[in-house]
């Protein structure tokens, strides 16, 4: 059987980043409104011995710029301090090492077209610091008031003309089911939806960050569980066995999004949250379905492929760690949200990572 | 001069009615000879000693009335909705583990046949535990073909089964592929006219026949909804833009109608192969509105 791939020759990931050249400004934030009091508290992270300004990057969390300034000039020691300190809270290490990544392909069969698995092999990742959990509607909603809809150094070019698309219900620059520029009341800690893989990609580069690939993601889910030997990874991050209690899918019955705060023991054991279940993420990676000669897809549009089953995914198979689905870039839905990464190479903590990071007990942190 | 022994009296004894078209037929068949339904439903209707209620999925071809059904069916096994379902049977289960199977391995079941002798039916026992108004229904439907539907109503009298399911059920729920109505001008609503002026017809036949009456309720649902996005937010006003005819149609004849919008798909992709050939194939399986229409099809009739 001869593979043709439909787009794109190579098994590698395409980065779709690398299409984004535009440099984006840093460092303009803009003072917190005080929301609702919710189910699930938004955790805060707060040094108020910070200098000001490293305070208020931090509180917005765009530490990321602090250890990685973009115009290459480095901040002061005491400003590095409590932006590692951040990232240690916020973000935990995957280290460089390779995942087994499963495609599919296109097929016929005597019940018609058929997508078939198709083992691409170990890919190696390098090493990144990943969000312990995904981007919340509270961490959104800076990112809109500090306008970041109305900066086109966030988004690609060709988007710039369509910014105008991305509204609310009430016309408001943002997420597709907000309000008046306001989340639902009570879902400030859930994770943001309803907003596209511009939308996602314009919110890494606020914060200093991107979104992982589809294999940084994997690597997440499973590097801490992965037999060394044979390179068998689990299908959860907790196991091979699902459990509802553990992620948020049909399943455990919610129907809709939970807050970054619940199925906690769903975690990996460096502490990262809901890789599996709540809402899909949207991931810097194109989504290319190889086909057979007989078969041709007909894709009208670019998809992202995207990652670990939603609040609504029906089968568990399809939300495990290794599972990939995809979506076209500019859809908006109610199951569909991200995290973000922070590549590590060539990043120096002050000090070595502690051996386990545990956000169920944030260090210094408050609720907002 | 009629010779009883043994064998006739436990033939006899077994005879019984068909569900579908009441003919007499014998447990020692597997199907009824007149419309073909399977024994084995009037078996497991029978064993319950309740009136099936009828509710027929019922749509043109490719609509996606078999995925429809045997999600349902999943869904009213793990309970939703205040709705709980048991199916009665083997055979009823058939239909849910084939699709199920099918769409967690990412593909949509085959064709149904057009023979009603290979169609799938399910007994389900439907517990509604609705606050104040609880009801217990044997929820009785055979997955027909869409083909076969087309041909009952150009020829009445080709598919016994479909005519004599139509005089009985209390509930319909037409299926029609969003895209199709939106894209194919009049086709889906005139089809939808067709099969509303049989159903008329053949009710009324049926309560000059001495039948109860029945005005049934006609839920139309836009399945495929994932693919059109007015349909799935509006459905009604979807209807009342794109199904004008069926639309007046249900005003005057089926006083209790309503219109609802259903996905199984989260994602897909479209796929053609060398001989021109097209399908969708699901890259995650969310179903969307597909317990609303079953649980307003109880309470209303």
């Amino acid at each position: 059987m001869v593979l043709q791939p439909t787009h794109r020759g190579n098994d590698r990931p395409v980065t779709l980043t690398s299409i984004l050249t535009s440099p984006f400004r840093l460092f303009r934030p803009s003072a917190p409104k005080p929301a609702p009091e919710p189910e699930f508290a938004v955790p805060v992270l707060d040094f108020p011995e910070a200098p000001a300004d490293i305070r208020q990057l931090i509180r917005l969390r765009r530490y990321a710029g602090i250890v990685r300034p973009r115009d290459g000039v480095p901040f002061d020691g005491e400003s590095m301090r409590f932006a590692w300190k951040a990232i240690e809270h916020d973000m935990a290490l995957v280290p460089a090492g390779s995942v087994s990544m499963v495609a599919e392909y296109a097929t016929t069969t005597d019940k018609g077209f058929a997508l078939l698995p198709h083992a691409i092999g170990p890919t190696p990742v390098e090493s990144v610091y990943i969000d312990r959990w995904c981007v919340t509607n509270a961490d959104y909603k800076h990112f809109i008031t500090d306008g970041g809809y109305e900066n086109p150094n966030f988004w690609p070019e060709q988007i710039v003309p369509t910014l105008s698309q991305f509204r609310d219900q009430t016309r408001h620059p943002g997420p597709a089911y907000w309000c008046d520029g306001q989340p639902a009341a009570g879902t400030e800690s859930h994770p943001v939806v309803g907003i596209c893989w511009y939308e996602a990609n314009a919110y890494a580069q606020w914060a200093g960050k991107r979104m992982p690939t589809s294999a940084e993601w994997q690597r997440a889910a499973v590097w801490e569980n992965t037999n060394a030997e044979t390179g068998r990874e689990p299908r959860y991050p907790w196991g091979d066995s699902f459990d509802p209690q553990y992620a948020n899918i049909w399943s455990s019955q919610r129907h809709g999004t939970a807050s970054v705060q619940e199925f906690l023991e769903g975690n990996t054991t460096s502490g990262v949250r809901q890789l599996i279940g709540n809402v899909w993420e949207w991931v810097n990676t194109q989504y290319v379905l190889a086909a057979t000669d007989n078969v041709q897809v007909l894709s009208n549009e670019p998809m992202a492929e995207i990652r670990g089953g939603a609040f609504d995914s029906y089968f568990h198979t399809h939300t495990t760690a290794q599972a990939r689905s995809a979506m076209p870039l500019m859809t908006r839905v109610t199951n569909l949200g991200f995290r973000c990464c922070l590549p590590a190479t060539g990043l120096t903590p002050p000090a070595p990572q502690r051996p386990t990071d545990n956000p169920t007990e944030p260090p210094s942190t408050h609720d907002a | 001069m009629r010779t009883e022994d043994y064998s006739t009296a436990v033939l006899e004894a077994e005879t019984n009615r068909c569900i579908c078209c009441q003919s007499a037929i014998s447990d020692q068949n597997d199907f009824c000879d007149h419309c073909h339904t399977p024994t084995e439903i009037t078996r497991s209707v029978g064993r319950r000693q309740k009136d099936p209620h009828f509710i027929s999925i019922v749509g043109p071809s490719n609509a996606g009335k078999t995925v429809y059904l045997g999600v349902l069916l999943d869904m009213l096994c793990g309970g939703s909705q205040n709705l709980k379902g048991i199916p009665n049977g083997a055979f009823s289960i058939g239909l849910q583990e084939s699709v199920v199977r099918d769409l967690e391995a990412r593909r949509f079941p085959g064709k149904t046949p057009n023979e009603s002798d290979l169609w799938n039916w399910l007994h389900c026992v439907v517990t509604d535990n609705t606050p104040n108004e609880e009801r217990t229904v044997d929820f009785v439907a055979p997955d027909f073909a869409g083909e076969a539907i087309a041909m009952e109503l150009e020829q009445p009298g080709t598919y016994p089964a479909v005519e004599n399911i139509i005089k009985r059920t209390s509930a319909f729920l037409l299926l029609c592929d969003s895209m199709e109505v939106r894209d194919n001008g009049s086709s889906a609503d005139l089809f939808a006219m067709k099969l509303g002026s049989y159903i008329v017809q053949k009710q009324s036949l049926a309560a000059q026949e001495g039948k109860d009456a029945i005005t049934p309720a006609v839920g139309v649902i836009f399945t495929k909804s994932d693919t059109c996005l007015d349909a799935e937010q509006d459905p009604a006003r979807f209807l009342a833009n794109n199904m004008p005819r069926f639309r007046d149609f249900c005003f005057h004849h089926f006083p209790k109608h309503e219109a609802f919008s259903a996905s199984i798909v989260g994602s897909s992709v479209l796929l053609a192969d060398s001989y021109g050939g097209n399908a969708r194939v699901p890259l995650h399986i969310q179903p969307k509105g597909v317990i609303e229409p079953l649980k307003w099809a109880i309470q209303n009739s």
